[in-house]
Formats: C-alpha cells, sequence, structure tokens
C-alpha cells in the first residue's frame, strides 16, 4: 500500500453473457422490491398492478359512453375507448414513474450492481406489465361481454403496443435522468402530460381530423402508436395514418439521448 | 488488491466548486487493514463511498481486483415499507445468494423474532442497526468498508459484531474510517490521515496519530468552534490512555 | 472492474470507443450499403406532378369538428375529389394504365437498376406485386383548404413519368366525368318519364270530354239547367193566366165559342211543361241531370290531369337544376411536366441519414452494452 505509480490494471472484462445475468437479476430484484412498496400484501397486492389502470380505463370508457363522445369514427366506442385510454396510459405513466425516481432510491447505489438504468428500467417494466395486462384482461372481458371484437390483426396490435412502449420508456429515461439535474422537469411534466392528453390520438382517429389538423397532430409520435394499434385492432374500418419509421426514429433518438443523459448524471449524484 | 489511482473528487457548493479528494492514490492489497483518521467532513465518507462504487470519482480509477461490501453497518438502503424478510430477500437476489440460509443467519444473529416479519418503519433504531449489520454479514465480500461503526445497538451485540467482524473475518482486507482514534488503532495494520483532499500514509500507528492530533490542533478551540466540539472532545480524552497502552 | 469517470468530452468519447464489431456491424456496414445503394446502384428517379381541381357548384360538406368549431373551411374536400383520389390509388387505375402490360413494362426497362426495378428476380410479378410496387411511385395529396389534389408520378425516364401522368389525370377526368353523367341521368330521367305519362294522361283525358259533349248534345249543363228553369216557369205563368182566364169567361159567358180553345191552350201549355221540367231533371235519361254527373266526371278527370303535367314540369325543371349543381368536372391547373432532369433520389442526403443513424444506433448499442458491462459478477 503505497502511493504508487500509474500503472494501470489491465484485467479482461466479465463475460458479457454473466453481465446479462448479473443485470437481470439486479432488474428483477428491484423490480419484486418496487412491487412490494409500492403494492404492498394488504387486500389485493399485487393485483393492483393492472386493476388500477384497469380502473382507470374502465372509468373513461364508461365516460365516453354516457357523453356519447364524437370521435369521428364508427369503431364502437367502448372499443375505441379501451384502446385509446390503455394506449395513453401506457406511454404516460412510464415517465411520471421515473421522474423523481432516483432521489429516494439513491442509497441502493452502495449495492454496485445495482445502476441508476437498472432503478429506472425495474420500474418500466412494471409499467409495462401493468398497463400491458391492464389493456389484456379488459380486450377479453369486453370480448365476452360483446362490446369488442377480437383483434383482426393480433401481431399488428402487439407491435405497435411494443413501439409505443418503446417510445415510452425512452421518454421516461430521458426525463427521469433530467429531472436530477433540474425540478424543473417534474414542474414541467405534469401540465404537459396533462395539456398532451387530448392531442395523444387517445380522444380522436386522425382520419377524422381535417387535414390541416391532421399534419399537426402527426408530429406527436404517440399518436402513430396509437394508430398502429387501432389499425391492427379494428382492421380496415378505422383508416390509419401513420409513419412507423417516424415513431421509431423518434424512440431511437430519445433513446439515445436517455443513454447519453444517464452517463452524463452519474457523476453528478451524491449519495447521502 | 484494489487500486486507487488519482482519485480527485469536488463538490460544487455556492462559489464554485470545492476539492474533497485532491488526486489520492493508494493499493490495498488482500488482508490489509488501512485506517483512515480525518476530521469530519474530511472527506472520508466521500472516499468510502467512490470505493464502494455507490459515487463517480471527477477523475481517477479505482479498480477492483477483489470484492467489496457496501458501508458496513449501513442502513439507508431498507425500503422501511418493507419488513426486514423483503429486505434480506433483495440482498439476497441482487447478490444471488441462497435466501433460506441468508434469512435463518439473520433471524438467529439479529434476534428481531417475529419483528422480521414487520415494517422496517416499526423498527427502533437500535433494532434497524442490528438488522442492518446482521445482513451485511450474509454476503461475503473480500473488502469490508466500515464507517464510524462503533454505535451499533448494545454492549452485548457490539461484542457479537466484534467477534463476527474482526475475529472470524480476520484474514479479510477493511478499510476503517473513523475519527475514533483508539478503534483506528485496534483493528488496523495500515494508517493514512485525510486532510485537505490529501492522504498521508504510515505504517505504524504513532506517526499518523500524531499527525491527526497535529491537525486537530490547528483547528479552533472547541468552544468558539462548535462544528468541531463533538469529535475534538472524546478524543483529546483518549489520548493519554492510548499514549499509556502503546 | 476498470472504473474511469470523467466530464471531458474527450475522456468520455475515448471511453466510448469499444474496439471493431459493434461500430463495423452498426455504422461501418449500413453507411457502405447506402454510399453503394445511393452512390452507384440507385437509378435516377424523375418526377412529374400535375395538380388539378375537381369543380362542382355543392359546399363541401363539414366536418363533425368543423361544425362544431363552426367553421367551414375545416372539410374533407367535396365527395368528388375524394373518389377521384382514391380511384386513382386504385386496382382499377393500374389496370387501365396496364393496358397491353404498358406498366410493368415501362418499370421493368433494362435501364434501370435491379434494386429499383419491379420484379428484378422475376420472382413476383402478380397484378398484385405490381399494385404494390405502384402504389411506391404514385402519390396523390390534397391541399384541403383549397380542394387541390396534387398527383405525383415517379418513373426512371422523363417520357414515362409524363405520359404516365398524363394518362392517370385523364383517367380521373373520366371517372369524375361519367359519376357527374349518371349523378344528372339518375336525377333527371325519374323526372322525365313523369313529364311524359302525365302529357299523355291530360291528352286523354281532354279527348274524352270532347267526345262527351259531340254524343251527349250539351256543352255545359250546369250553364244549360237554369235556362230550362226559366222555360218552365215562363210556361207556368201563361198557364195560370189561361186558367184565369177560362174561369173570368165560364162565370161571364159559360157558353162561349173561346172555351174550348183555352181548354186546348191549357193542355197544350201543361204538355209543354211537363215535356221541359223532365228535360231538366226527370226520369228521362236524356235529362240535363243525368248528363251532369257524366260532365263532372270527365270535367275533373282533365283539371286534375292539367295540374299533375304542370307538377310534373316543375319538378323536371328543379332536376335539371339539381343536375346542374351537381354536376363536376375535372379543371387541370397544372399540366403534367415532363422533367428534363431526375431530382431524386436524394444520393447525399440519404447517405447521411444513413450515417446519422447508424451512428445513433451504435451509440445506443454501446451505451446499452457499457451499461450492462458495469455489472461485475
Amino acid at each position: 500500500m503505497s502511493a504508487a505509480g500509474a500503472t494501470e490494471l489491465r484485467r479482461a472484462p466479465v463475460p458479457l453473457g454473466t453481465a446479462i445475468a448479473v443485470q437481470r437479476r439486479v432488474i428483477f430484484a428491484l423490480l419484486m422490491r418496487e412491487a412490494l412498496t409500492r403494492y404492498g400484501r394488504h387486500n389485493i397486492g399485487f393485483l393492483w398492478l393492472f386493476v388500477e389502470p384497469m380502473i382507470f380505463t374502465i372509468g373513461v370508457t364508461a365516460l365516453w359512453s354516457i357523453t356519447k363522445t364524437v370521435h369521428g369514427s364508427t369503431i364502437p366506442i367502448t372499443a375505441f375507448a379501451l384502446t385509446g385510454y390503455s394506449s395513453v396510459l401506457l406511454w404516460r405513466n412510464m415517465p411520471g414513474r421515473c421522474i423523481n425516481a432516483l432521489m429516494p432510491n439513491l442509497p441502493l447505489l452502495y449495492h454496485r450492481n445495482v445502476r441508476i438504468f437498472d432503478i429506472f428500467v425495474a420500474r418500466l417494466l412494471l409499467e409495462f406489465a401493468g398497463a400491458t395486462m391492464s389493456f389484456l384482461l379488459l380486450a377479453m372481458l369486453f370480448t365476452l361481454i360483446g362490446w369488442t371484437q377480437l383483434p383482426e390483426n393480433l401481431l399488428e396490435v402487439i407491435g405497435g403496443w411494443f413501439i409505443l412502449a418503446w417510445f415510452g420508456m425512452a421518454l421516461a429515461l430521458f426525463l427521469g435522468a433530467l429531472s436530477v439535474r433540474s425540478e424543473l422537469v417534474e414542474k414541467l411534466w405534469h401540465p404537459l402530460s396533462y395539456l398532451t392528453f387530448p392531442l395523444s390520438g387517445a380522444a380522436f382517429m386522425v382520419d377524422a381530423l381535417p387535414r390541416q389538423a391532421q399534419d399537426f397532430v402527426l408530429l406527436l409520435p404517440m399518436v402513430h402508436g396509437v394508430e398502429i394499434v387501432r389499425e391492427g385492432y379494428f382492421g380496415s374500418y378505422a383508416r390509419a395514418h401513420y409513419d412507423v419509421g417516424y415513431i421509431v426514429a423518434v424512440a431511437l433518438v430519445l433513446t439515445f439521448l436517455a443513454l447519453l443523459q444517464i452517463r452524463a448524471v452519474a457523476p453528478d449524484i451524491i449519495v447521502e | 488488491m484494489i487500486r486507487v489511482r488519482n482519485l480527485t473528487k469536488t463538490y460544487p457548493v455556492r462559489d464554485g466548486r470545492r476539492t474533497i479528494l485532491d488526486s489520492i492514490s493508494f493499493d490495498l492489497a488482500r488482508g490489509q487493514k488501512l485506517g483512515i483518521l480525518g476530521r469530519n467532513g474530511a472527506g472520508k465518507s466521500t472516499l468510502i463511498r467512490i470505493i464502494s462504487g455507490a459515487e463517480r470519482p471527477d477523475s481517477g480509477s479505482v479498480d477492483r481486483g477483489m470484492s467489496v461490501s457496501w458501508p458496513l453497518a449501513f442502513g439507508g438502503a431498507f425500503q422501511t415499507a418493507l419488513t426486514g424478510r423483503d429486505n434480506v430477500r433483495f440482498i439476497s437476489r441482487i447478490y444471488n445468494s441462497d435466501f433460506e440460509r441468508n434469512i435463518a443467519a439473520v433471524d438467529e444473529f439479529a434476534e428481531l423474532g417475529a419483528y422480521l416479519h414487520e415494517p422496517v418503519r416499526t423498527y427502533s433504531s437500535g433494532m434497524r442497526a442490528r438488522l442492518a449489520f446482521a445482513i451485511s454479514m450474509i454476503i461475503e465480500f473480500d473488502c469490508f468498508l466500515i464507517d464510524e461503526i462503533s454505535a451499533v445497538g448494545d454492549a452485548r451485540f457490539a461484542q457479537k459484531c466484534q467477534l463476527e467482524l474482526f475475529e472470524k473475518r480476520r484474514d479479510r482486507a477493511m478499510i476503517i474510517v473513523s475519527h475514533d482514534a483508539a478503534y483506528v488503532r485496534d483493528h488496523c495494520d495500515h494508517f493514512a490521515v485525510l486532510h485537505d483532499g490529501q492522504m498521508h500514509f504510515h505504517d505504524d500507528f504513532e506517526p499518523a496519530y500524531a499527525l491527526f492530533k497535529d491537525l486537530i490542533g490547528w483547528s479552533p478551540p472547541p468552544d468558539t468552534a462548535p462544528e468541531t466540539a463533538p469529535e475534538t472532545g472524546p478524543q483529546t480524552a483518549s489520548i493519554p490512555a492510548i499514549q499509556t497502552t502503546a | 472492474m476498470i472504473e474511469t469517470a470523467d466530464t471531458t468530452p474527450a475522456r468520455a468519447r475515448a471511453r466510448f470507443r469499444l474496439p471493431g464489431p459493434l461500430f463495423l456491424l452498426f455504422v461501418a456496414l449500413p453507411t457502405l450499403a447506402a454510399l453503394a445503394y445511393f452512390g452507384v446502384l440507385a437509378s435516377d428517379v424523375y418526377v412529374s406532378e400535375s395538380r388539378f381541381i375537381v369543380r362542382s357548384q355543392d359546399k363541401a360538406t363539414p366536418t363533425a369538428l368543423g361544425l362544431l368549431l363552426n367553421n367551414a373551411t375545416l372539410s374533407h374536400g367535396t365527395p368528388e375529389s375524394s373518389a377521384a383520389q382514391s380511384y386513382l390509388l386504385s386496382r382499377d387505375a393500374l389496370s387501365a394504365l396496364n393496358h397491353g402490360n404498358a406498366y410493368a413494362r415501362a418499370y421493368t426497362r433494362p435501364g434501370i437498376s435491379r434494386f429499383d426495378r419491379f420484379d428484378p428476380l422475376g420472382l413476383a410479378g402478380s397484378f398484385e406485386d405490381l399494385y404494390k410496387y405502384y402504389e411506391g411511385h404514385v402519390r396523390v395529396d390534397s391541399d384541403s383548404t383549397q380542394g387541390i389534389t396534387v398527383l405525383t408520378v415517379r418513373a426512371y425516364t422523363p417520357a414515362d413519368a409524363h405520359v404516365i401522368n398524363e394518362q392517370l389525370l385523364r383517367l380521373a377526368e373520366t371517372t369524375v366525368n361519367h359519376m357527374s353523367e349518371r349523378a344528372r341521368h339518375d336525377l333527371i330521367t325519374t323526372s322525365e318519364r313523369e313529364v311524359f305519362d302525365a302529357k299523355a294522361a291530360a291528352r286523354a283525358a281532354g279527348a274524352a270530354l270532347a267526345r262527351f259533349r259531340n254524343t251527349a248534345g250539351v256543352i255545359d249543363p250546369e250553364k244549360q239547367a237554369p235556362i230550362q228553369y226559366e222555360l218552365v216557369s215562363k210556361l207556368q205563368d201563361e198557364l195560370i193566366e189561361a186558367r184565369s182566364d177560362r174561369r173570368q169567361l165560364m162565370i161571364v159567358a159559360p157558353q162561349s165559342a173561346q172555351i174550348p180553345a183555352l181548354d186546348a191552350r191549357i193542355k197544350e201549355i201543361e204538355t209543354r211543361i211537363n215535356e221541359q221540367s223532365g228535360l231538366a231533371a226527370g226520369n228521362r235519361k236524356k235529362s240535363l241531370a243525368a248528363a251532369g254527373e257524366e260532365y263532372q266526371r270527365l270535367s275533373l278527370e282533365s283539371d286534375f290531369a292539367a295540374k299533375r303535367l304542370a307538377a310534373s314540369l316543375a319538378s323536371l325543371e328543379a332536376a335539371e337544376n339539381e343536375a346542374q349543381r351537381k354536376s363536376s368536372y375535372v379543371e387541370r391547373i397544372v399540366e403534367p411536366n415532363r422533367p428534363d432532369s431526375a431530382i431524386e433520389p436524394h444520393r447525399a442526403r440519404g447517405i447521411l441519414t444513413t450515417l446519422v443513424f447508424s451512428l445513433i444506433v451504435w451509440g445506443v448499442a454501446t451505451m446499452l452494452i457499457a451499461g450492462i458491462r458495469e455489472h461485475g459478477s
């Protein structure tokens, strides 16, 4: 032990397979911890994970059905609300879960295999699982009652759902990392998420809008995702307008920025 | 072997950045026990956090050739809404360790009884400390990081900790950070004083302690500088005792 | 595990520079492919554009949102222009265009690169494949505020682009004209047939009335009846006068020779009265009342037929107006141009886009893997 010279000790890095296994284990541990913390073991416990979004979706479906909201297509309002609101829950709750997620969890970083990215990803996976199960169960329930049909192209629904989830995760990671830097992120995200809701494609079909409005609304990436989901679900009688390339490009760039941001904040983090 | 090279860390303060660690380098071989003395706020805990990997240095590197623990007896990672058992399960998952064996060990060592199945927020501070120490002992490391550990529970439990850490794991490397000179002296074989971002290394306790006293001596008297009062008080009191035993 | 953290960009970049394979896979390979494709392989694309508007006097249908905002300009455009647009992108249009396989030939010229031509390997030559290919080379955009439709055709020679655009435009014109003609036809034929029927009915009713007048010898029983009654009352006056004369004579000179003459006169008057009142409304068939019944029926029928004719003429006129209003036609604003140089593909842009996006993908992959590698065992 001495103040020795700077002879760098090069060690073969951990094999990628091992590292992946470790990361998977860590994320799973964080996920279980998060789920247990959030829902506890009381009453229905874990089930809240998807019961909560289900209640939201059912509520909105009921509201829209009662008020007979104009949505500009021949799709039954229940099916319309189901696809629309589930999609909103998917991408909008993710940033909410990640913003300011780090501060209360900083001591976890004492366990060296727990990285900032893992803390975010565990929450995102939980959110994804909840929104997906809610959508799945409600779709099955509504189909049994006869309010909706089964999706015409299940693969397309899944594809759209995953793209939307990717977009939501990238956005969440980016905002989550950014929120370490500035509390403005949290302050601005709340109004922003409410303002984007009516524009997000949940409450209308793009086809029902006039041309100028379509061009404007299609600037929002999530609209493309919702349209893909709807086209897959309702098939030909919902004329969808979307550009897969656009939402993928946006999600990709967001992912890139998010990962950069996570790397950038790492040195600034002070564990109490 | 742990290699620390040119470690520099600054924190942002109101007028610019304050340098806490200024280009620190050292090696720690297996089984070596390094005691680091320093005043409050000298950067001891920062150093521990950087070595543990919880924080990133501004520059420089920490090369861990052996497994390094999280700062011992550290209880901050408890999710207080979860039970002690859930926290043990979490740690077991993170470190890929056998949960059944671990929960048995924690149950025996921490003596929490039925409280193990209650949320940690219902624990007393002593119980939390016991749980934290017990959890720290279930994962085996080559090197333990110990940050001001002295106050863990009652005397009997302190003794158990002593046995568990310094007797059963006497072959492990340790980095002990403290302003309690006696504690460092009793458990370490290498010493360093951290002051103004610099580490002063000594193979023997006496010169290190002399330097430490020197540095403390330069600080304002206890009655005019209240923030240094708590640490200088007990230490100056323990100086004669140390000198007689040394 | 080596941890180096540094905020300076140079150090950070050095840290991300993972050796070869990732960079090769995510950046070098796609960029080289883009260089090869855009630099060498891609064929020049000639773009011909035309603009037209579907004129119609009908108002555009406002959307629900437009109604809500009370804003008529928020519309989908006229149904005719939508019809023209959807026709242009239909299999119908393609099969008309591909008459004698002309369209497929234009896109399989030997000069076109294998990566751009239709059915390069001879494996996918069905009509559906051609349709898919067609959709990638024809664009129909509409500018809804003005209702202008922009038709863009991409081909690999200037002449092809021009000819195909011209043909499509003509097809669109034919479609719109056909629709317009059909609508006009539908609207007017019913009205015309109605007018024709009404005319025939009116004619028949008039003829029947004339025939009745001839055979019954009356022009208008209503008007003739009062004359009859006046005659009878005159005769009755005369009868009363004759009777009172006879009574006076019987008192003054019962044996007068005038009495038989008066009797004969009274008898004559009575006969005449009987005759005339029977003619007006009597038991005999030829009475005026009997003729009036038939006359009434015929004249009513004739009236009705005349009114029906007038109504149907009016509705024919309205239909003609409606048809006029509904008629629509394609008006060319910009004739299809014949491009003199290729403006696509955007070679530099294509290469640059590929490079930028592959760098981003590589960045993401690198950071993800570096993140995974931070997990020691």
